[in-house]
């Protein structure tokens, strides 16, 4: 190994650090970076600067030199300059435009290409795009009608030649010196026609988002329709005249949701009422309601411009066609099909097919990646079906991997519905807590009915109108409160009131009797007009009185557990201790969001609503009232809340008829789905959810979690910290996670945490179980730090205090573990001098030298036969033989090194910054050397399975591929759908699943055996 | 070019308590600043294995105890922030006069000092930030390469990818166009434009990663000029 010698840059002169820049010279290239002007000779031209960028284009100013004149020039960008399904689009957009002679289309000079660049010039507009001249027409009502004419009638002139350009934004309108407007960019332009080029990746998202269309949101590009740029036209329209977009959101799934959901913001009622209209018709959300020509669009802005009535109710001739088309599609298919057949013999016409049916995998695959980040309901549905789809085509990893993102999402599906009358003035029937009941107002009194029909079971007659009611947590009681504010308590099983209790003093809020019921007390708790009524069970007496000052209660929930009572009023919250005498525990400040309230099913956190600022639901820590979580998303005023009984989701509905799932911990958006807002309730086993749905119909939903991602569950569900490493017993079952003074236990068989371990000192980043599962071995870091031994017994659950039980290993000063082997023998480095030796179960009596200096990241073969060290000095690895002392052989890679030996000790894998090996130990030699898809970081987040058949490695710390060993074949890349971070990873015994952290310390569990027999179940052939 | 948010913003959006996006936030600190920081540490003598998750954990601490609260936006590049947050968690080590040479098990636990009211990130010796800061910039320009090597790579370009490297400014003799159009077997001046093109990524893909650091697009230029100065006058 020699120092790397500075030498100097061949094009300035300067001294370079060879091993710090890799050669190249950082002073040039800054400088390179700096001065970005392009000044060179291009097929003839002479290049001034870049003028536009686009996704798969560059667009130059640049002088032609015969003759001179001043052109736009638009090559491709360096990425795509080597795609042929690129140069093919980027011709088709050159004869697209060569072919539209129009004055409202750009016109094309020169097609051609220099050393295999594409290229071609058009008329320089000198005058820059809509997009910089918007502001030009704010209140100028006629110029924009005329501007927009003159477009629309450009983009009719291409559709007339079959041409849908498909991307009509301000951006690519563009004006001369003369301000003579231009249609321009017709690079998405006619894809869908043609033969190979369907709707690619690329392609997908080359569309400006805010411009397209709901049905394009929906089904993709494959969807354009005229009608599609009559949508991107009255965007424009709507823009100009709004001077805002119609639509809005910052991201691109809210975006589209917002596209397909919600109506544009309403334009000024100071605008003509006809241009209104015409806005409105040509962003109609159904393209059939649309103008269905650019051309009728066009015609009805004429009107307006002369004064004319406009056309815009009744259906021109031009949409009667397209409708019957539409409505037709057999038909218009069949001609054209027939028409093929006379042109196209029989093989070509079977190539054309295969070429568009793999197409059409292609777009299906970007379709079902977009279905499943949709955050709508059917995310996880839809997207399977989509693949099932282009399954059908061929088969291949990239669909398993699309499987395995859309399997990891939650999803909701309609079981059932039925509709129901409901009775003014009442709430919305209320669920039975096992969700197989609901009670339902009635004109007099209240029914009893099945959740799934809404069959009536029982009736609970009564003299007046029931307002309100509520469940008690077992399903048993019903509390009611009738229009004359008498108070009823109901057996379900009973025909008349347990309870009954008259009162002049109005009790509860209009929005729900605010009744709560406490397993634990045997009591149930009223809102009344100035505090809280605690009631006994079954007689009704009163036990408690919480006075609340001269507030109204306006919703009051016991905690699951029946201990604690939370009561809301319009200014804060209040949570009561109940057992051993009423005592007010916390009380918080806020401009509250009556009636919603809900406990955790563990009773750890409160999630409430406020009204103030932003609507959004507060998850608050119950034990201090301190806000934890905020989720955001409802536009209007949220009505109920709900936890998932199981899991991290949390569902509410608002008053924007919408329902909302969010992973309460990170405040992540899971799902969206219309719903009314005033019923809410999550089945006891969590697989059903039950909401109004659609107009005055009451649905109960299939809710599924993940079948190939799933979480563990938490004792602590907001546990932070940093995860350090993970590992498992020798038997699989149990797991253990390092973090920062805490190794936790997992049980792998029911995902659950049993026991953990504190230490008052911070833990060095990987702990180990003896063979037999009854030690912990760990190494704490106090001064040069130590070996702890902590006998355990894993089946019980709890906390173990390591201060109390676990003793520092004789002879461990300054030393740490960093693996043990199979037998349970301990490689243990000592910090002071860098020696590893091997201590046989742990006895430092009977140590021998490993290596005589080393460092943590040294790797031993399982045979203890080789050492393979990360060299820290030059980058890449040193393979020691033991037996063998002096033998030696170093392999370069960049970066500090990390390395993984195979469990059959035949292959060695090493993770540099920018690049991977695979190393064959019988021979070493390189096996493979391959590029890593980026930067990622995690000590453990790649190793081999137990059979040493497959390696996984973590991608850019968001996904995880799983290779064939020693061939390398991507089998499955594994993309959930959050980024975790994975910081380390390790597979069970079986190979079925993967076990991984995140960088929080949060345990997930992968389950290939699980994806592939989802897989299976959908008809797919796919071999883990 | 869309400005990208700057390290800054995130960082001031993110909280600890899942509030909103601190496990992106604290993901891109880790992809931006570990490697400069881990070569902080390992300069002063800790094992890069140590380093990568004391960095971690300062990272995380930082955020959790909302330190960089107390920094001035204004006051100074990001990177110098977390530079003096660093020292001053290094020198607290020594101050406990508990740390070993290498001992990273010190570190780790002075990072708790990170929570104190009073933590304010050291002023960063001019000597210190400048030696930082060219580690910074050489960081940038091997991450621009290999980010232009992946993209060769991704394209199945690896071959060509690095005979044309040679034509980056560096140390390497630019081999003749002829030479390699004989040895690649494409024409002269294909290569000439794909050089070109080359270089103009490079260009791009530099600008980017430094955009990013950076809280206004003007601010590019000056960063851009700033890290030329700082390695011209190094030598």
């Amino acid at each position: 190994m020699t120092a790397a010698l500075p030498t100097t840059c061949q094009t300035c002169g300067t001294a370079i650090d060879t091993a710090r820049s890799e050669g190249v010279c950082a002073i040039c290239l800054f400088g390179d970076a700096l001065d970005q002007k392009v000044n060179e000779m291009f097929g003839g031209h002479e290049l001034h600067g870049v003028i536009a960028r686009g996704g798969m284009g560059v667009v130059y100013r640049a002088i032609q030199q015969e003759p001179r004149r001043e052109v736009a020039l638009k090559t491709l960008r360096g990425a795509e300059l080597d795609s042929p399904e690129a140069q093919t689009r980027f011709r088709d957009e050159a004869r697209t435009m060569a072919e539209l002679e129009h004055p409202g289309i750009l016109p094309i000079h020169q097609f051609g290409q220099q050393d295999g660049v594409l290229f071609f010039t058009m008329k320089l507009a000198a005058g820059g795009s809509l997009a910089e001249h918007t502001a030009d027409y704010a209140g100028q009502w006629r110029k924009t009608a005329t501007l927009i004419v003159s477009v629309t009638e450009a983009v009719q002139f291409a559709h007339e030649h079959g041409v849908l350009h498909r991307d009509i934004k301000p951006g690519n309108i563009l004006f001369d010196e003369d301000g003579h407007s231009f249609v321009s960019d017709f690079g998405l332009a006619k894809l869908a026609e043609n033969a190979d080029g369907g709707m690619t990746g690329s392609a997908a998202m080359l569309g400006t988002p805010h411009y397209m269309a709901p049905e394009i949101a929906a089904h993709g590009l494959r969807a354009a329709t005229t009608a599609t740029d009559v949508w991107s036209l009255g965007v424009v329209l709507h823009e100009l005249l709004a001077q805002a977009r119609p639509f809005q959101s910052e991201s691109v799934p809210a975006l589209m949701r917002e596209i397909a959901e919600r109506e544009p913001e309403a334009l000024a009622q100071n605008l003509p009422l006809d241009l209104r209209v015409i806005a409105s018709k040509a962003l109609a959300k159904d393209p059939v309601r649309r103008y269905a020509t650019a051309r009728a669009l066009a015609d009805d802005l004429r009107c307006w411009l002369e004064g004319r009535p406009i056309l815009a109710r009744p259906t021109p001739a031009a949409e009667k066609l397209w409708l019957w088309m539409k409505r037709s599609p057999g038909m218009a298919a069949m001609s054209a099909l027939l028409a093929l057949l006379f042109i196209i013999a029989a093989g070509l016409l079977l190539r054309a097919y295969e070429r568009t049916n793999e197409a059409l995998r292609t777009s299906l695959v970007t379709q079902a990646k977009f279905q499943r980040s949709s955050g709508r309901m059917g995310q996880r549905h839809g997207a399977l079906a989509t693949l099932q789809r282009a399954a059908a085509i061929r088969m291949g990893t990239d669909i398993a991997s699309e499987c395995a993102a859309a399997l990891a999402c939650v999803d909701l599906r309609e079981r059932s519905h039925w509709s129901l009358e409901p009775v003014s003035g009442s709430q919305m029937p209320e669920f039975s807590p096992d969700l197989t009941q609901c009670a339902v107002a009635e004109r007099s009194g209240l029914s009893l009915r099945s959740a799934v029909d809404g069959k009536v079971v029982r009736r609970f007659a009564a003299a007046h109108r029931a307002d309100s009611f509520a469940f008690s947590p077992d399903g048993k009681a019903i509390v009611t409160r009738l229009a004359d504010n008498t108070i009823q308590l109901w057996s379900t099983d009973g025909s008349a009131p347990v309870v009954e209790i008259s009162s002049a003093v109005p009790y509860g809020m209009s929005a729900g009797i605010a009744a709560s019921f406490s397993p634990a007390q045997q009591a149930w708790a009223i809102a009344a007009k100035d505090g809280a009524v605690v009631r006994v069970l079954p007689t009704g007496e009163t036990s408690e009185w919480l006075p609340a000052e001269g507030r109204i209660p306006g919703s009051l929930r016991f905690d699951p557990q029946g201990n604690r009572l939370a009561i809301m009023y319009r200014d804060g919250i209040v949570v009561w201790q109940m057992d051993g005498g009423p005592k007010q525990l916390w009380a918080t400040k806020l401009e509250a969001g009556l009636p919603a309230l809900a406990w955790h099913p563990s009773g750890s956190c409160l999630a409430m609503t406020t009204q103030a600022g932003v609507r959004e639901v507060l998850v608050m820590n119950t034990e201090d009232g301190a806000v934890r979580s905020r989720l955001r998303g409802p536009q209007q005023s949220i009505s109920r809340i709900a936890f998932h009984p199981r899991s991290y989701v949390i569902a509410a509905t608002s008053n924007d008829s919408m329902l909302r799932l969010w992973d309460y911990r990170d405040a992540r958006l899971l799902l969206t789905m219309p719903a009314t807002d005033r019923t809410l309730a999550w089945s006891a086993d969590g697989l059903s959810l039950g909401c109004g749905y659609g107009l005055e119909k009451l649905a109960v939903f299939d809710f599924t979690d993940d079948p190939v991602l799933r979480e563990f569950s938490g004792n602590n569900s907001f546990q932070q910290g940093v995860g350090h490493d993970i590992n498992k017993s020798a038997d699989g079952l149990w797991l253990l996670s390092t973090l920062r003074y805490q190794v936790q236990f997992w049980n792998t068989l029911t995902r659950t945490p049993t026991s953990y371990v504190t230490s008052p000192t911070l833990i060095y980043s990987q702990a180990f179980l003896t063979p037999d599962s009854r030690t912990l071995i760990y190494s704490e870091l106090k001064k040069g730090g130590h070996i702890m031994r902590l006998p355990l017994d894993l089946n019980l659950t709890g906390l173990v205090s390591s201060k109390d039980h676990a003793q520092q290993v004789p002879g461990s000063e300054n030393a740490n573990v960093i693996d043990m082997t199979a037998r349970g023998d301990w490689i243990v480095i000592h910090n002071d001098s860098y020696r590893i030796d091997l201590w046989p179960e742990g006895d430092a009596a009977r140590a021998s030298v490993l290596l005589a200096t080393g460092s943590g990241g040294v790797a031993f073969s399982p045979d203890l036969r080789w050492a393979v060290a990360p060299s820290e000095r030059s980058g890449g690895v040193i393979v020691f033989d033991l037996a063998n002392r002096p033998w030696r052989k170093q392999f370069l890679i960049s970066g500090s090194a990390l390395v993984r030996w195979s469990p059959d000790g035949r292959w060695v894998y090493v993770r540099g910054s920018s690049e991977n090996l695979l190393l064959d130990a019988t021979t070493w030699q390189e096996q493979a050397r391959w590029p890593t898809k980026s930067l990622s970081y995690g000590r453990g987040c790649n190793g081999f399975s137990p059979d040493s058949k497959r390696l996984v490695i973590s991608v850019r710390n968001e996904s995880l591929d799983v290779l064939s060993v020693p061939d390398l074949r991507l089998i499955v890349s594994l993309t959930p759908p959050l980024p975790l971070d994975f910081r380390s990873v390790v597979w069970s015994n079986d190979s079925t699943k993967l076990w991984a952290m995140g960088v929080a310390g949060r345990m997930f569990e992968w389950d290939l055996g699980g994806l592939q027999r989802e897989l299976k179940k959908l008809g797919m052939e796919w071999k883990r | 070019m869309s400005f990208p948010q700057t390290n800054w913003t995130q960082v001031a959006q993110a909280t600890l308590n899942g509030d909103t996006s601190s496990r992106a936030a604290l993901a891109q600190m880790c992809a931006d600043y570990r490697e400069p920081l881990v070569s902080f540490l390992s300069s002063r003598g800790h094992a890069a294995w140590d380093s990568e998750d004391l960095v971690q954990e300062f990272f995380l601490k930082l955020l959790e105890s909302r330190a960089w609260k107390r920094a001035d936006r204004e006051r100074g590049r990001f990177r110098t922030f977390l530079l003096g947050a660093l020292m001053h968690v290094t020198a607290h080590a020594r101050e406990k006069a508990d740390a070993v040479k290498r001992g990273s098990a010190i570190d780790l636990k002075s990072l708790e000092c990170l929570a104190e009211e009073d933590f304010e990130p050291y002023a960063v010796p001019v000597e210190v930030g400048r030696r930082f800061d060219s580690d910074w910039a050489f960081g940038l320009i091997k991450n621009t390469l290999h980010a232009l090597a992946a993209e060769a790579a991704k394209d199945g370009r690896e071959v060509e990818f690095a005979a044309l490297r040679g034509f980056l400014p560096g140390v390497e003799v630019a081999p003749s166009y002829e030479e390699l159009s004989a040895r690649l077997g494409q024409p002269v001046a294909a290569l000439k434009t794909k050089v070109h093109r080359m270089r103009g990524r490079f260009r791009e893909l530099l600008r980017t990663a430094v955009a990013r650091t950076v809280s206004a697009p003007h601010e590019v230029d000056e960063e851009l000029a700033y890290l030329r100065t700082l390695l011209s006058q190094n030598g």
